[in-house]
């Protein structure tokens, strides 16, 4: 199995090395919205981004002559990254849970009935809109390996250099700005943040796989951890080594790698919750004792 | 690393009226007769900070209770954390509170009472820096500011329960923007895991702690900064009473040992004819503050000193 896996190695290097760096940055970035409680914010924003992506092919279509692929590929992104953030930023803004909620779904119902509409009478976009929706790596690029492992780059020192900041800005906003951080504004970034990985995630993998690996990996990683901090380094670590678990069967079994990280995810994410009802069962039963 | 909140800039004088600023060029502070010390000579004519924290933690061994030379009774001066000056808080919109005028110094138990919206928390706010004044000054010793020592328990924790924390770690939050290398961040941890009778329980999960147990953690994460003041919203809220009287047996001995002054919010009386050395009594959009039995004097609760003087064992509150 892996012989043969390291044997397409070449061929599609450009689209396994996204993978993994995608799961580790999303993984990473995930844990945040995962420790908030507000899963369906990763689906909201990158539904936010296929629109924007979509929005960015039909302009395209209609007012941008001559221009090469890969030029129109950064357009499309840089669309799709616009809408992510405002999604982003419009959702992490709202006061209350109860207005958050609505809003997050507002902008995951609006994302998707647009993002087929705009596109609705050019089949190149609609063929693209698909495939953003049902989710493919195979098409990334050497560019899309460096982007990623720049971010994975930037979220690591930003995490190193202020991990406590961050969770208790994340964790107990009250607390944070009792002692002195500026609240708001790193709020503002980190939903700028999550919307900047999830647009470039989307345009090279589309709306499954993006999804899955930002809240995913958090999910496990909150069943089996101790301490937060440890969450951190877990949540990436997972979402990469279950990329790469995957990559390796779906090579093997002919499956399609995108859907079957999500699956294998989703099943280590039901055996981590057997695993956390069994620790709590033998805590309670030594407590007895 | 991290900007102090507004108005914790050094010097620390946040005020809407600049001419009640503390004079140029002095920093801070002994109000009590209207004379302005520097805060480090402060410092070293009372004898206080960092004295008080640092011999906490050498003798952290030998109990809570073994701080010889500590008593806060032989401070010959009363030395002044904070001062209200016809203060006025709120929000932009609204004003909540006016004229309020306060001193609170090293070593006082402060109850801030009165019925729900009267406008305490928003005081706690302002305090906290979280809220501009909206006239008035209010002067923090600027070595509180300065060094973050301005320690603050809220209701309750909002860690969601779903999140793996250990109370370790929960504790260690509270460090957020004081600069410590990682042997002083274990120590200072251990030290107020100590102070609040949870040394053995730093590696428990936080959301596995009884109520009780959570409150003393919360209080803990604000003693990690050793603060000078602590300023705590309504902590008892959830307790029972066993759990609550425990809880402020601990406050006591906090302000007792290591002269910490401390800002409690409650509307419990009970509490407050039990305990109070000072009160702010909010009320119709101000604030009364002083001694107890003056406030209430002042505020005509006759039962309410009665019940003081009772408590106390004094015959004469005047």
């Amino acid at each position: 199995m892996i012989p043969e896996f390291l044997d397409t190695w070449s061929l599609f290097r450009d689209a396994y090395l996204s993978g993994l760096l995608i799961a580790a940055v999303l993984g990473l970035v995930g844990a945040a919205v995962v420790a908030r409680d507000q899963i369906f914010l990763g689906a909201a924003v990158s539904q936010a981004s296929m629109f924007g992506i979509a929005l960015g092919i039909r302009l395209s279509d209609l007012y941008v002559e001559r221009l090469s692929e890969r030029a129109l590929d950064v357009i499309h992104s840089l669309t799709g990254g616009l809408f992510a953030v405002l999604g982003s930023l419009l959702t992490s803004r709202a006061a209350g849970t109860d207005t958050r909620e609505s809003l997050t779904g507002w902008v995951f119902l609006v994302g998707a009935s647009l993002s087929v509409l705009v596109v609705a009478h050019s089949p190149h976009g609609l063929a693209e809109v698909n495939r953003l929706a049902t989710s493919t790596i195979l098409g990334a690029h050497e560019t899309d390996v460096r982007i990623f492992a720049a971010m994975l780059a930037i979220s690591v020192a930003v995490v190193a250099l202020h991990r406590d900041a961050l969770m208790l800005m994340v964790l107990d906003p009250e607390m944070a700005r009792a002692v002195g951080i500026p609240v708001a504004r790193w709020d503002r970034r980190l939903g700028i943040w999550l919307g900047v990985t999830v647009a470039f995630s989307m345009h090279v993998s589309g709306l499954l796989y993006t999804f899955g690996c930002l809240v995913l990996p958090g999910l496990v990683a909150r069943n089996v951890c101790r301490n937060a901090s440890s969450v951190l380094v877990a949540a990436p670590l997972i979402g990469s080594l279950a990329a790469l678990l995957s990559f390796v069967l779906a090579n093997s079994l002919d499956y399609p790698p995108g859907q079957l990280a999500v699956a294998v995810m989703g099943v280590l994410l039901a055996a981590s919750w057997f695993q956390r009802v069994a620790r709590r069962d033998s805590a309670a039963a030594s407590g007895r004792d | 690393m991290y900007p102090l909140p507004p108005g914790g800039t050094p010097g620390a004088s946040r005020e809407a009226n600049p001419t009640d600023a503390l004079p140029a060029g002095r920093g801070c502070t002994d109000l009590l007769h209207g004379d302005f010390l520097c805060a480090n000579s402060a410092r070293r004519q009372h004898g206080t900070e960092p004295g008080r924290w640092s011999k906490y933690r050498e003798s952290r061994g030998r109990g809570f209770f073994h701080l010889d030379g500590m008593s806060n009774d032989d401070t010959p001066q009363r030395r002044v954390l904070l001062r209200a000056s016809a203060l006025s808080a709120g929000y932009a919109s609204r004003t909540i509170l006016r004229g309020v005028d306060m001193e609170l110094a090293q070593g006082e138990f402060w109850f801030l009472v009165g019925s729900n919206g009267s406008g305490k928390t928003t005081l706690v706010r302002t305090v906290l820096g979280l809220l501009e004044p909206l006239g008035g000054s209010l002067t923090i010793d600027p070595s509180l500011s300065r060094s973050g020592r301005i320690g603050f328990v809220p209701q309750r924790s909002e860690i969601p329960p779903s999140v793996p924390m250990t109370v370790h770690e929960f504790v260690r939050l509270g460090l957020v923007g004081i600069r410590t290398t990682r042997a002083q961040r274990l120590e200072r941890v251990e030290t107020a895991l100590g102070l609040v009778g949870l040394a053995e329980l730093g590696h428990r999960g936080f959301a596995r702690l009884s109520g009780g147990l959570r409150q003393r953690a919360v209080l803990a994460r604000a003693l990690v900064r050793e603060p000078e003041l602590l300023v705590l919203d309504e902590p008892t809220n959830h307790l029972d009473p066993a759990t609550e009287d425990a809880f402020l047996d601990l406050l006591l001995r906090l302000k007792d040992d290591l002269g910490t002054a401390v800002m409690f919010v409650t509307h419990d009386l009970e509490i407050v004819t039990r305990m109070a050395t000072h009160v702010a009594l909010f009320t119709r959009g101000t604030v009364v503050a002083g001694r107890a039995a003056e406030v209430f004097q002042e505020a005509e609760l006759a039962p309410m000193r009665d019940r003081l003087a009772a408590s106390q064992g004094t015959g004469s509150l005047g």
